[in-house]
């Protein structure tokens, strides 16, 4: 069977990107935006490694505000740098892509009369 | 000098304490998989903080620490340090030297005490053994076998123990070991020990002090008088 999590892996960082752009958010949050689109065996120790790459290189800035239920969640916002990779990161996407669509669709498109 | 780091430290072990002991435990072998990852400390202790606020948010939602991590705690951290999270080479070996110097001070401060109801000198020998043995002593509890001592405090005990029982094992042998290579004063060895550690003490203040204002995350300021 065919390992889906290699290839939402590599994907992963991009999704987080572009859900930071869309609101600044913490870690719980991320995760259960990324099960809704798909991601459904995302866990939170999954991303916090990314995360913290990611800060680590500036992409994305942390900042730690009081939840409503007591304990202090980790916010995580999207950085100068952090934009300009999302837009670089979706047009590569959008690249790639359309190039696997169009080896996987080929033989569709023969077969047609 | 400030004490943010320890402040972080105190918080951290506060926070600790009201996690239900299954994440406690998870928490706990998380933080002997990142100790022997060679994290560095100041990392160690935000990544911490981390775990427990992800503790408290999976209790929120009904799950545990465990789930909530979805890898086994070698696999996770191994991931976290792929994400760059490596300490210095140096860090390391300053704490090593750091953990030794202070073994040695402790056997010589009873070595100083013991002869001077047997009226033997230490020697120059005995400083070395000493400090190789508090360096085989640190590498076992805080790298091969780390579960040796996790809870706060045990690590002080375990090396009081380790310290006071190897004594009496060693002290036979290292009096046979020969005649003295630089006989010195029992009071310069305790001195030239305690500034070596004093000296060490400050350069590790330093170096986590530097580290904290690098790594330090935004909290409302409230949140840090809440403690």
């Amino acid at each position: 069977m065919y390992d889906r999590s290699q290839l939402m892996r590599g994907t992963l960082e991009g999704c987080i990107l572009q859900l930071l752009h869309e609101k600044v958010t913490y870690g719980y949050e991320i995760v259960t935006r990324l099960q809704q689109f798909g991601f459904y065996e995302l866990k939170e120790g999954t991303i916090y490694p990314l995360l913290l790459r990611l800060e680590k290189k500036q992409m994305i800035h942390a900042e730690y505000k009081t939840s409503p239920f007591g304990p202090m969640r980790k916010y995580y916002s999207l950085t100068p740098k952090g934009e300009t990779l999302r837009i670089e990161f979706s047009a590569c996407w959008a690249e790639v892509s359309n190039t696997v669509n169009a080896i996987l669709h080929k033989g569709e498109t023969e077969d047609e009369p | 000098m400030n004490h943010e780091f320890w402040q972080l430290k105190q918080e951290n072990g506060y926070g600790e304490k009201h996690l239900k002991e299954k994440d406690y435990k998870t928490l706990c072998s998380l933080m002997d998989a990142l100790s022997i990852a060679r994290i560095g400390e100041v990392q160690r202790e935000f990544i911490r903080k981390d775990l427990i606020g992800m503790a408290d948010e999976a209790e929120h939602h009904g799950e545990t620490l465990a789930e909530t991590l979805g890898e086994e705690p070698n696999q996770w951290c191994a991931s976290v340090i792929a994400a760059g999270m490596r300490a210095p080479w140096w860090e390391g070996l300053l704490n090593v030297l750091y953990e030794m110097v202070q073994f040695s001070l402790f056997i010589s401060v009873w070595e100083w005490v013991e002869t001077a109801a047997y009226q033997r000198n230490i020697f120059v020998c005995d400083f070395v053994a000493w400090t190789i043995l508090g360096a085989l002593c640190s590498c076992f509890i805080n790298y091969i076998y780390p579960h040796f001592a996790t809870k706060p405090g045990t690590k002080g005990v375990a090396y009081f123990g380790i310290a006071f029982i190897s004594f009496f094992v060693f002290d036979h042998w290292l009096t046979k070991l020969g005649g003295p290579i630089l006989p010195v004063e029992q009071w310069a060895v305790v001195a030239i020990t305690a500034t070596l550690l004093c000296l060490l003490w400050l350069m590790r203040r330093v170096h986590q002090t530097r580290e904290y204002h690098r790594q330090k995350i935004e909290e409302p300021n409230y949140a840090r008088s809440k403690s």
